[in-house]
């Protein structure tokens, strides 16, 4: 008997089919990877199982009795937890008490002293090592993680969730993650991982269940596969892995940052000291886990944060105090990593958003009246360009917030990079799009390269910096802390000095 | 002068007006401080007191009894708090729009109500609560007059603010309060019924708000006067936040407030050389002057003033 069976479930959104009649299968002890692009369904899946939605239709056999939970209490009590994406941890609470958050069988008076010493055992017996009194806010991404596995394992789960676990950790935090899942595995646990990276699935799953707009396309065994089986069914034909960034790098200074640093703030990350040069030509890429200084260096090379001290040179000249608009009329052009706060606006039409760095000259702008049917024909004309979908039949008019996140970040793309660009920020550009949409995205930039701009890659995705990258920066606690050259690189190199083991450490 | 302000008697009486004045701000800061750790700002909470005050009133009035005023009174604030719970909890409309307009429309209200209520008599007065010595404590020189030679309605609040101090550390149901204002969705996903936590929050806010409104009529002044509250429900939101959210610290803050009262008052009747306009703005001043303190050390929960819409990312 399975520990769950899931048979023929559907569930539509306003008509269309989220899930169409979807069998999933997991025994005791396995681990199984759910596969898919996004919006192929598997969270909608994984939601419905946890009782955050209803299924339309279909059967859930838990231990082969047939339920339906309402709610995600009803499925922890009966035995399944979730580590959803987004992290739902508190995070002014300490890490035990976010743990024995509403528990059944808390009393009135909580018995922290109890709690602690269980919570302990269990955070020993997996290598799960976390303070139970720290609090959240103080710990990395992946102690918190550990701290959402331990929220579940002390809910006395059978079946684990995991909603693409891996996103947010460097090389050695997933290799130790993978231990985890390993020992979980070998208690008997089952555990299903929802993930796209292939190579995750190669290494960590016994079976694998691909869905592909909303339907299950396979259900394979890992051992009998290969990536790019999984490539095929995932999408439905093959891709191209490789970029034509064959073309040798220029060698010509574009834009230099010289002991850029920014002070330590109530909100983000200090930087000391930073210098960097992007050349002509190339794809600089910038490696490392989010938070440690990323997203400040794209707003200072941007214009968006100034430095308290160093300077940024664009072409020889000091654009030190210019603003962000003069910036992006030198050429510096952000593709941001958070798309909703800081490139669009959502309530407004793909028309409006692609004009918002152009509006304000000709010819969409005649002594400070805008001449909406210039605006119109220019983003007409981008749309097809750059194939960005939008779902409504209302075209231009359509607000971006009804776009799918890949079409999104194709309009932001069509919208920064034109013919004035010379220094392209692209800070997570491929996160949360499928692989349609990340081809997509990564061949506009290696264009730009190709054409002698310069771009500036900053990703989490080690993946992504090692196909696109022609040097390598590594950013560790604000600090730049190796340069590399992508010929003589390794993922292991990268991914020590990520987690911030330098080579003098190392000696040390 | 000094040596006048110097005297035992000038300061036990000093701080017997600061802890009477810091009463009212006391109630309403504890129950403003129990909603907003829920996730709720209730700008409202000077109407919650306006409210308060008048169905105290109304009710000992009518009754001829404190007890049926002060159930009138807690009823009275509940039912603002209720009405600014439909708007921002089950309609998920803005807060503070909510607080403001409820604020308006109870000044309007309990003036009216008032008016029809008074109509042919000038003047009425209810009974006010007598003052009851705690044998033992209330002989403490200076502090014991102050503290612990008051009314039940004020040992009640001392027994309030440590209860709600040990709840919010120590209890289940605290820590289940404490994740639905600061990250509901967490909350949710632990098995918490946010907005139930949340319409519970608001029913605690307007029974201590109509409390703190209460204590006005039957403790203090034994009347009701149109727009009696004059902006203490907004000062009880600016003790909760001074407060840092915490029970002792709301009781701390609202303390302070009662003393530069207190002490404006002392110092118009001693006759100091300072306009006496310039003086009634000293807890104003002290108010202004507490928050630009606080700056940068925000406690503030991170779900406050967010409505919560299930299944809604």
């Amino acid at each position: 008997m399975a520990l769950l069976e899931m048979n023929q479930i559907c569930k539509a959104f306003s008509g269309v089919y989220a899930n169409d009649h979807v069998d999933l299968t997991v025994e005791k002890g396995e681990i199984h990877a759910l596969l898919g692009e996004n919006g192929a369904g598997k969270t909608t899946l994984m939601n419905i199982l946890f009782g955050i939605y209803s299924a339309d239709s279909g059967q859930i056999l838990w231990k082969g009795q047939p339920v339906r939970f309402a709610s995600p209490k009803d499925a922890i009590a009966a035995g399944i937890g979730m580590v959803q994406q987004h992290f739902s941890l508190v995070r002014k609470m300490t890490v035990l008490d976010n743990i024995i958050l509403n528990l059944r069988d808390n009393r009135f008076v909580l018995d922290r002293k109890q709690a602690r010493q269980r919570v302990r055992a269990l955070a020993e017996k997996y290598g799960l090592t976390v303070d139970p009194d720290a609090q959240v806010d103080s710990l990395s991404v992946g102690e918190q993680q550990r701290v959402e596995i331990l929220k579940a394992l002390y809910r006395d789960v059978e079946l684990l969730i995991l909603d693409e676990p891996t996103g947010v950790l460097t090389p050695q935090e997933t290799a130790q993650f993978f231990e985890v899942l390993r020992a979980l595995q070998k208690e008997g646990y089952g555990i299903i991982i929802i993930t796209h990276r292939m190579s995750e699935i190669m290494a960590i799953s016994d079976r694998v269940t691909i869905l592909r707009d909303g339907k299950k396309v396979a259900q394979l065994v890992t051992a009998q596969t290969q990536p790019d089986e999984l490539s095929r069914y995932m999408i439905g034909r093959e891709l191209k892995e490789t970029y034509d960034v064959d073309t040798p790098p220029g060698t010509e200074p574009l834009l230099s940052l010289e002991g850029v640093s920014l002070p330590r703030k109530k909100k983000g990350h200090p930087l000391h000291d930073i210098t960097l040069e992007l050349r002509r030509g190339e794809i600089l890429g910038v490696a490392g886990v989010e938070g440690n200084g990323q997203k400040e260096l794209a707003e200072i090379i941007t214009g968006i944060q100034r430095p308290s001290a160093g300077r940024v040179m664009l072409d020889g000249a000091d654009i030190q105090r210019e603003t962000v608009r003069q910036r992006y009329e030198r050429g510096v052009v952000y593709i941001s990593d958070d798309r909703l706060n800081d490139s669009l606006v959502t309530d407004m039409d793909l028309t409006e958003n692609l004009m918002l760095r152009d509006y304000c000259r000709p010819p969409f702008s005649h002594r400070g009246l805008l001449d909406r049917k210039a605006m119109l024909q220019a983003a007409k004309e981008k749309i097809q360009r750059y194939q960005v979908r939008s779902s409504g039949t209302s075209g231009e008019a359509t607000p971006v917030r009804l776009l799918s996140g890949g079409n999104q970040q194709k309009l932001i793309v069509a919208r920064e990079i034109s013919d004035r660009a010379q220094v392209v920020v692209a800070s997570q550009p491929t996160r949360g799009l499928d692989i349609g949409a990340t081809h997509f995205v990564r061949d506009r930039l290696v264009e730009q390269r190709n054409a002698g701009k310069g771009v500036l890659l900053i990703s989490a995705d080690l993946e992504e910096i090692m196909a696109l990258s022609d040097r390598i920066a590594v950013l560790f606690g604000g600090r730049i802390v190796g340069v590399l050259n992508r010929q003589e690189a390794t993922v292991e190199q990268i991914g020590l000095l990520m987690g911030g083991v330098t080579g003098k450490e190392e000696v040390g | 002068m000094v040596q006048e302000i110097l005297t035992v008697g000038f300061l036990t009486a000093f701080l017997s007006a600061a802890v009477r004045l810091a009463m009212p701000l006391m109630y309403g800061g504890l129950g403003e401080m129990i909603a907003e750790r829920a996730g709720i700002l209730n700008i409202g909470m000077e109407g919650v007191m306006l409210s308060g005050a008048f169905f105290s009133f109304a009710g000992a009035w009518y009754f001829h009894s404190i007890p049926m005023g002060l159930l009138c009174g807690i009823l009275g604030g509940m039912v603002v708090s209720l009405l600014h719970g439909l708007l921002s909890i089950r309609l998920a409309k803005d807060q503070s729009v909510s607080g403001l307009a409820l604020n308006m429309l109870m000044l309007g209200v309990t003036s009216f109500l008032y008016k029809l209520m008074s109509a042919g008599q000038s003047y009425q007065q209810v009974e006010t609560l007598p003052s009851l010595a705690i044998p033992g404590l209330s002989a403490i020189p200076v502090i014991g007059e102050a503290f612990f030679n008051r009314d039940i309605l004020t040992y009640l609040l001392y027994v309030l603010i440590i209860a709600a101090f040990f709840f919010y550390r120590s209890t289940n149901w605290g820590l289940n309060f404490i994740a639905v204002g600061e990250h509901p969705r967490a909350a949710e996903s632990a098995g918490i019924p946010v907005n139930r936590y949340r319409w519970i929050a608001m029913v605690l806010n307007g029974a201590l708000g109509g409390i703190g409104g209460a204590y006005l009529v039957l403790v203090q002044l034994g009347v009701f006067t149109e727009n009696m509250i004059s902006g203490r429900g907004y000062i009880a939101l600016a003790a909760v936040i001074l407060g840092r959210y915490t029970s002792f610290g709301v009781f701390g803050a609202a303390l302070l407030f009662g003393a530069a009262n207190a002490l404006q008052i002392r110092l118009q009747t001693i006759g100091v050389e300072i306009s006496p306009y310039l003086l009634a703005m000293l807890p104003y001043v002290i108010t202004l002057a507490a928050m630009l303190g606080a700056i940068g050390k925000n406690s503030q929960p991170e779900g406050l003033s967010k409505p919560y819409i299930k299944g809604m990312r």
